[in-house]
């Protein structure tokens, strides 16, 4: 009993030690990819490679700085939100050198499917269209001027607040940690 | 019985989600779209039909008092390798199914064919018993998410039939899983039992 449960258990570990190997590399390549892609959707175009060339934002975020002949062209922070409906969302925000948005990409998200899931399309829509947006953001129903999704204030409110915090960690980047 | 017949008898006869109700979890959790319906049903066949042919394979090697264990170590193999390549290769999907892969482990239809079918029969019909059940399990899920994608948002697969505006969203949702596959389980035994 213990030898046959033994012998299963060596080689059942020595199976996923070796497809481990073989996918470790592949799978560091596609996060990597991903977040290049994602930050190349996210700024104007840049010749530096700004995936590689990781700062600490504030409240922990992260800031890659992209830059083209030297001169920095925009920031991209990949930020966050603990207040959204199911777990946490996470979304990419790029600003160009003068603090304007530019775009964003929802880079992970647990929202309901149909309602919340919407975010990735929903903020580029007319009425809620934050991409040019200079200043901190807030739904109508908090008194801002951002449609938020229908049925999904909660949401909403997490994406903006994702938003929020992207922008001061590009300020708090472009005045201290630069 | 030939395996033909094994294969049709877990497609049809003893389909695993409209004749057994098994495996209730990633069917009712992963079909809020086609896509992720199949895509769910696809990484279950996988699994199924290695982890049914690797116990047959090693089912007179173990002791009797100890055969659930070892099940349940070749079970979780099967999904841990799964879960590294479609992390690695199809990193999409991954990201759409997320938390049900891992949770294959659990999932009943694997251990009820592990007891039931692979530790009594050879490697080749317990080959075709994976696959037969294994794509009952696929054409279940996949139904059900074409069900639930067309009345909740009006597309499937990415074709948008009609607006999204006159879609339910209620079968979306978790209680629309219930309702479409209480109803398309009627529907099968009204199609299939005498």
């Amino acid at each position: 009993m213990l030898i046959s449960l033994g012998v299963l258990t060596l080689g059942a570990g020595a199976i996923l030690g070796t497809v481990n190997l073989i996918t470790e590399e592949p799978i560091a390549d596609a996060r990597r990819q991903a977040l290049a892609t994602a930050i190349n959707d996210v700024l104007p175009p840049f010749d530096s490679d700004p995936a590689t060339d990781v700062v600490p934002g504030a409240d922990g975020t992260t800031v890659y700085p992209a830059y083209r002949d030297g001169a920095l062209v925009g920031v991209a922070v990949a930020s966050y939100s603990d207040a959204a409906f199911s777990g946490r969302i996470e979304v990419l925000c790029g600003f160009d050198a003068d603090g304007t948005l530019v775009d964003y990409r929802v880079t992970q998200t647990n929202e309901t499917p149909g309602l919340g899931a919407k975010a990735d399309g929903w903020f580029r829509t007319d009425g809620a269209d934050v991409r040019g947006s200079r200043a901190n953001l807030a739904v109508k129903a908090d008194g801002g001027d951002i449609d938020a999704i229908t049925g999904a204030t909660i949401t909403s409110r997490a994406f903006v607040d994702a938003l929020n915090r992207a922008r001061n960690s590009y300020n708090f980047f472009m005045t201290t940690a630069r | 019985m030939k395996a033909a017949e094994i294969i049709a008898d877990g497609l049809i006869r003893r389909n695993p989600t409209f004749v057994l109700i098994l495996g209730m979890c990633p069917t009712l959790g992963t079909t809020s779209s086609a896509i992720t319906g199949l895509g769910m049903g696809v990484a279950t066949l996988f699994v199924l039909v290695l982890s049914n042919a690797a116990i047959s394979a090693i089912r007179n090697l173990v002791p009797d008092k100890v055969r659930i264990p070892a099940f349940i170590v070749v079970i979780a193999s099967f999904v841990t390798v799964l879960q590294m390549l479609m992390q690695a290769f199809l990193p999409g999907l991954y990201g759409a199914l997320g938390i049900f892969i891992p949770l294959i482990v659990v999932n009943c239809i694997l251990l009820g064919r592990a007891e039931a079918f692979a530790s009594r029969n050879n490697v080749l019909l317990s080959l075709a018993d994976g696959l037969g059940v294994g794509l009952g399990f696929t054409a279940a899920l996949t139904l059900l998410g074409c069900v639930r994608e067309i009345a909740g948002t009006g597309a499937v697969f990415g074709y948008q039939l009609y607006s999204p505006d006159y879609g339910a969203l209620v079968f979306v949702l978790a209680p629309g899983a219930f309702i479409a596959l209480g109803l398309l389980i009627a529907l099968y035994n009204r199609m299939f039992k005498k």
